[in-house]
Order: structure tokens, then C-alpha cells, then sequence
């Protein structure tokens, strides 16, 4: 099904990329893991300690909302901040928009790689004159880009379950590695993007503008929905109409929030990211074996 | 038998620039060159042939099969050197070679050192930082390793110095006389003229004409110049004068063409004249094309 000599061939130009962002993941991972691992948020404080406060409000006929009010803060915030789990927060915040970045600039750089750089510079003639069919081509190059980004979420993940099984007040091991298997379909989906456009032009220059594009318009719109998200709203530092960025990255399906909270539209929204990368993967494959190649 | 035919092959790429209707066929064991001017098609119409681009109408043959469609059989048997050479980025030129031999299923690499060894090149160079030519001897080792059938190169020897252009020349023949058929572009003419069995003639994405090198080669048609000294010398030579195809009054030079067997006709004429100097122009591809193609220019 793939040709063993072009994946040693794609294996040797893309390792160097792979072990660099794999290694900075898991750098990321050991500083954000021990530094959430210090910081406490309300929910892990005793409620009980507000008790004397709110007594003190009220035996002068005032409320703690009322207190809200008056420094022009909605109280449901209140709510909002003591229901707050430190590690929701920061995961919410760390594997959509910290750490999926690695991987987004990873299949950028490699799916460019695959096809359209080496039909730019013309390598890929050494390739098409040989007997190796264009799907073959076409398959082994998909092969290697998402058993890339499998051995990558592989080493991150078991980072992960290490570091929490040894910080504590860590998240669940499930939890830890639902959060990574998601930052692993999202990135498939991702690369399944930049694959097709790869396998579509024949320049860098439009297979990167276009790859990258997408990459870069998704990364910016998660974060400017960020602030729109349920999360920041709770918060009371939440921007509502921004919540409509979230539509418009993919990101989106990355739904941290279900996985954290044990409801199931996660699910649908992996499966979602799985029919996108089919879609792609398979698009940009029949293009290539379609297409003319100037080299 | 031939083994490459190309029948009706049109690209076009709008505005007059493609190929158009380009027929040939290269037999067993040919050399066949491919002239042109840059930009006439060579490379297009090589690309068609290997199937990296489909055409418009027409299509390519290689061993009777259809290359677009049986690709795989075909590449088996090719061996292929690009006009434009740059290399995958996975180290130096022996780790390129070994990647090569092992993409096309060649497990035995002695000709492929023995080439190495003949244009001493350096393996070791990383192929990023190869020369022109280092880049160029890399690519011919890659194709002709295998010892495939089908050679199909496009503008081998550039870059190229002039003792490495007769290695190469070398290989060629080497290759000819395993029974190798090639087909070769080119814009060194002399490269041609020395190892082509035919050459076809691309002006302007078509072909003007294919010529047997051998005709070429002992042309019984020779040119001379013949300068005088005086004017009456050369105004009276002039006169009436059946062989004259040209000539030049500044210089009081006359051109003839004659045919071998008119040569004693013609010195026994010109022992009639004071005769400062003559002088063979040598009937070369070169002379032959540029001829074409001023005929073809003035032709459209």
C-alpha cells in the first residue's frame, strides 16, 4: 500500500521538525503541568471562609450581591469564580490555544513538504520517474503524516499521565487523555488541510498561504472567541458577541469543556474532525494523481 | 521496432506557447537528439513523455504502452535525468544515491560506482551544497545506474566542463552499445552531432524537421568562400556563375555550393582567377538548424 523507500526518504527530511516541536511540547506540558500544579483558584479554597463576610454584609442589610453591584461586577460572577476548578481553567485555556500550536505550525511546515516544496524545487521528478504509482505516492506521504502526528501525541500524552500521577490536585487520567487524544484528531484534521492544498498546487507559495492561512485564521479566532466563551463569561472578563469567532475555528471541535465536564457532544464533534480529514486526505490524494506536475 | 513514439502530442499553454502536434519515434538502440531554441518545448514534450503532464490531444507510447496509463510498467525501464536538478533534503549525495537505487529496486550498485569513480564525483558533499555541474553528475549516475532500457534525457550535460562532457559522451555510448535507446534534448550541438543517430528540429512547439546525422555527417553538398584580390577578378568570377549562393562585395567574397563530383569542374574553372584565399565552410547541425529556422521564421 505505501512505498518503505519514500517513507525512509520522508522520514529523513522531516525528522529533524518532528523531534524539535515533539520536545518543545513536552517542555510546554512539564512547565504549564507544575506551574498549574501551584497555583490555587477559589474553587480549591474553604467556602466557609466567605461566611463571616457575608454575615458582615448582611447584619448591616446588605448583600454580597448588592457589593457586586456596586463595583459594577454581575453577581452570577461570584457563582461563576467559586464553582471555578484551577485545572478546567487552565486546561480550557492550554491545550486549545498553548499547546495545539506546536502541532498547527508542524503540519503547516511538513504538508508543505510533501507535495508542493518538491514540486517547486523540481525533487520530485526523482520520485514520478521511478515505478512508485502517484497514489502510492500520495498514500505513503499521508502514512507518514499521521503516524508522525500519532508518535508525537503518543510522547506528549505519556508525558502527561506522568505528570499526573505525580502533581497533585491533577486532573483525571482519563481526562488527560481524552485532552490529548483530541489535540491528536484536531491536528490529523489540521494536517489533513494542508496535505490537500500541498497535494493542489504546485507552488509554495500558494500551497503555504493557503495551508498556513487556515492555520493562522483558526489559531487567531479561537483566541479572539476565547473571549466570548462561556469560560471568560463566567468570569466576568467575557466579550459576548466575540463568542461568534468560535464558529469559525476548527478549533471549536477541539470541545475541551465536554471533555472536562463528562457530557458527549465531544464526540460528535471528533467525529466531525474525522470526516474532515477523510474529506481532505482523499481530495487532495485523487488531485495529485490527477494533476500535471511540471518537473 | 520503435520504442518511443509520440503521435499528435499537443500542450497548449495559451498564447501561442506549447507544443502542437508533435510527432516521432525513436527505434531500438537510437540516439535521438532533441534541438531546440530555449522555450521551443523540449521540456514540455519531455514531460509528456514521462507523464508528468497529460496533453491536450495526442499521445505518448513508450515499449506499446500508453504512458498515462501504464506508468508503472514504463517507469520500470526509464531512466530519467531532469532539466532542472535539485534534490530531496535527506543529506548527501551517496545517502541520495542509496535512497534512489532503492526507490527503483536496484540492489546491485557496482555500475553506479564505476560511474562515481569515471566522473569523480564526490559523494560525500551534502546535495544542498553541490555545484552546478557536481548536481548534474549526481542526476546522470541516478539515471543510468540501472542500466535501464530507456534513457530519457533532457539537457544532460549542463553544467557540465568540457572534459566531463566527453565522459560523458562515453557513458552514452556505453549505454547505446548495451542496446539502450536514448533521447536526449540538448542545446550543445557538437554533443549531438557526435553521438546522435537522428535529431529533431523544435522551433516554436513544433517540429521543423528530423535529420539522420549520417547525412549531415557526410553531406555531398560543401560550401566554400572564395575572396579575390582584384575587382575585375571578382566581378568577372561572379558573372554567370551557376554555383554562387551568396556573396559579399566589401570583402569581394563569393559563396558556392558545390556537389563533390563538380569539384574538378569547379577548380578548373576557378585556376582561371586570381584567387586570394578559399576556404570550406564545414556543414555542421548547427549551420543546417539556424538555416531552418530562418526559413521557418520567414515562413510564418
Amino acid at each position: 500500500m505505501i512505498s518503505i523507500p519514500l517513507l525512509k526518504q520522508t522520514v529523513k527530511s522531516n525528522w529533524g521538525l518532528w523531534l524539535a516541536t515533539t520536545l518543545t511540547l513536552i517542555l510546554l506540558y512539564i512547565v504549564i503541568k507544575f506551574a498549574m500544579g501551584l497555583i490555587t483558584v477559589s474553587g480549591d479554597n474553604d467556602p466557609n471562609i466567605l461566611i463571616p463576610y457575608i454575615m458582615a454584609l448582611e447584619s448591616a442589610g446588605l448583600t454580597l450581591d448588592g457589593l457586586f453591584v456596586a463595583i459594577g461586577l454581575n453577581p452570577d460572577i461570584l457563582t461563576g469564580i467559586a464553582a471555578m476548578d484551577s485545572n478546567v481553567l487552565v486546561s480550557s485555556i492550554f491545550y486549545p490555544v498553548v499547546a495545539v500550536l506546536m502541532p498547527l505550525v508542524y503540519t503547516v511546515i511538513v504538508g508543505n513538504k510533501l507535495f508542493a516544496n518538491q514540486i517547486d524545487r523540481g525533487s520530485m521528478a526523482f520520485i514520478l520517474s521511478t515505478s512508485i504509482k502517484r497514489s502510492k505516492i500520495a498514500l505513503t506521504q499521508m502514512f507518514f503524516m499521521i503516524i508522525s502526528l500519532i508518535l508525537m501525541f503518543f510522547f506528549t500524552a505519556l508525558v502527561d499521565v506522568i505528570l499526573a500521577l505525580t502533581i497533585k490536585n491533577s486532573l483525571a487520567i482519563d481526562q488527560v487523555l481524552l485532552l490529548n487524544v483530541g489535540l491528536l484528531i484536531f491536528s490529523v484534521a489540521m494536517s489533513s488541510i494542508t496535505f490537500m492544498f500541498s497535494a493542489i498546487f504546485n507552488y509554495t507559495k500558494h500551497s503555504i498561504s493557503l495551508g498556513g492561512g487556515v492555520a493562522l485564521i483558526f489559531f487567531i479566532s479561537k483566541i479572539l472567541g476565547l473571549f466570548g466563551s462561556d469560560l471568560f463569561m463566567n468570569m466576568g472578563i467575557g466579550i459576548e458577541p466575540m463568542k461568534y469567532f468560535n464558529n469559525i475555528t476548527m478549533i471549536t471541535l477541539f470541545n475541551t469543556q465536554s471533555i472536562l465536564d463528562g457530557s458527549t457532544t465531544y464526540l460528535i464533534q471528533f467525529a466531525i474532525l474525522v470526516f474532515i480529514s477523510i474529506t481532505c486526505f482523499t481530495l487532495g490524494s485523487i488531485w495529485f494523481t490527477k494533476k500535471d506536475i511540471p518537473v | 521496432m520503435s520504442i518511443i513514439e509520440v503521435r499528435n502530442l499537443t500542450k497548449d499553454y495559451g498564447s501561442l506557447r506549447g507544443i502542437f502536434n508533435i510527432n516521432l519515434e525513436v527505434k531500438q538502440g537510437e540516439i535521438f537528439g532533441f534541438v531546440g531554441t530555449n522555450g521551443s518545448g523540449k521540456t514540455t514534450t519531455i514531460r509528456n513523455m514521462m507523464g508528468f503532464i497529460r496533453p491536450n490531444s495526442g499521445s505518448v507510447y513508450m515499449l506499446d504502452h500508453e504512458v498515462n496509463y501504464n506508468t508503472t510498467q514504463i517507469m520500470k525501464h526509464i531512466g530519467y535525468v531532469p532539466g532542472e536538478i535539485s534534490f530531496p533534503d535527506i543529506g548527501d549525495g551517496d545517502v541520495f544515491i542509496k535512497s534512489q537505487a532503492e526507490m527503483i529496486g536496484l540492489k546491485n550498485l557496482d555500475y553506479a560506482n564505476y560511474l562515481i569513480k569515471k566522473f569523480g564525483l564526490d559523494t560525500t558533499a551534502n546535495l544542498k551544497h553541490m555545484s552546478k555541474g557536481m548536481k548534474q553528475k549526481t542526476a546522470i549516475v541516478s539515471a543510468f545506474m540501472a542500466k535501464p532500457d530507456i534513457l530519457i534525457l533532457d539537457e544532460p550535460s549542463t553544467g557540465l566542463d568540457p572534459l566531463m562532457r566527453e565522459i560523458f559522451i562515453d557513458v552514452l555510448i556505453e549505454a547505446k552499445q548495451r542496446g539502450a535507446t536514448i533521447f536526449m534534448s540538448s542545446h550543445v550541438f557538437e554533443e549531438v552531432e557526435k553521438t546522435c543517430d537522428r535529431v529533431a528540429l523544435l522551433h516554436n512547439g513544433r517540429i521543423v524537421d528530423i535529420v539522420d546525422m549520417q547525412k549531415i555527417r557526410h553531406n555531398e553538398l560543401k560550401t566554400y568562400k572564395i575572396g579575390f584580390d582584384d575587382a575585375l577578378s571578382y566581378q568577372n568570377y561572379l558573372n554567370g556563375n551557376v554555383y554562387l549562393s551568396s556573396k559579399n562585395d566589401k570583402y569581394r567574397q563569393a559563396t558556392v555550393d558545390i556537389k563533390d563530383e563538380q569539384i574538378n569542374e569547379f577548380m578548373k574553372e576557378l585556376s582561371q582567377y586570381q584567387v586570394k584565399y578559399i576556404k570550406e565552410v564545414k556543414y555542421t547541425l548547427k549551420n543546417y538548424f539556424l538555416k531552418k529556422i530562418s526559413e521557418d521564421n520567414k515562413n510564418d
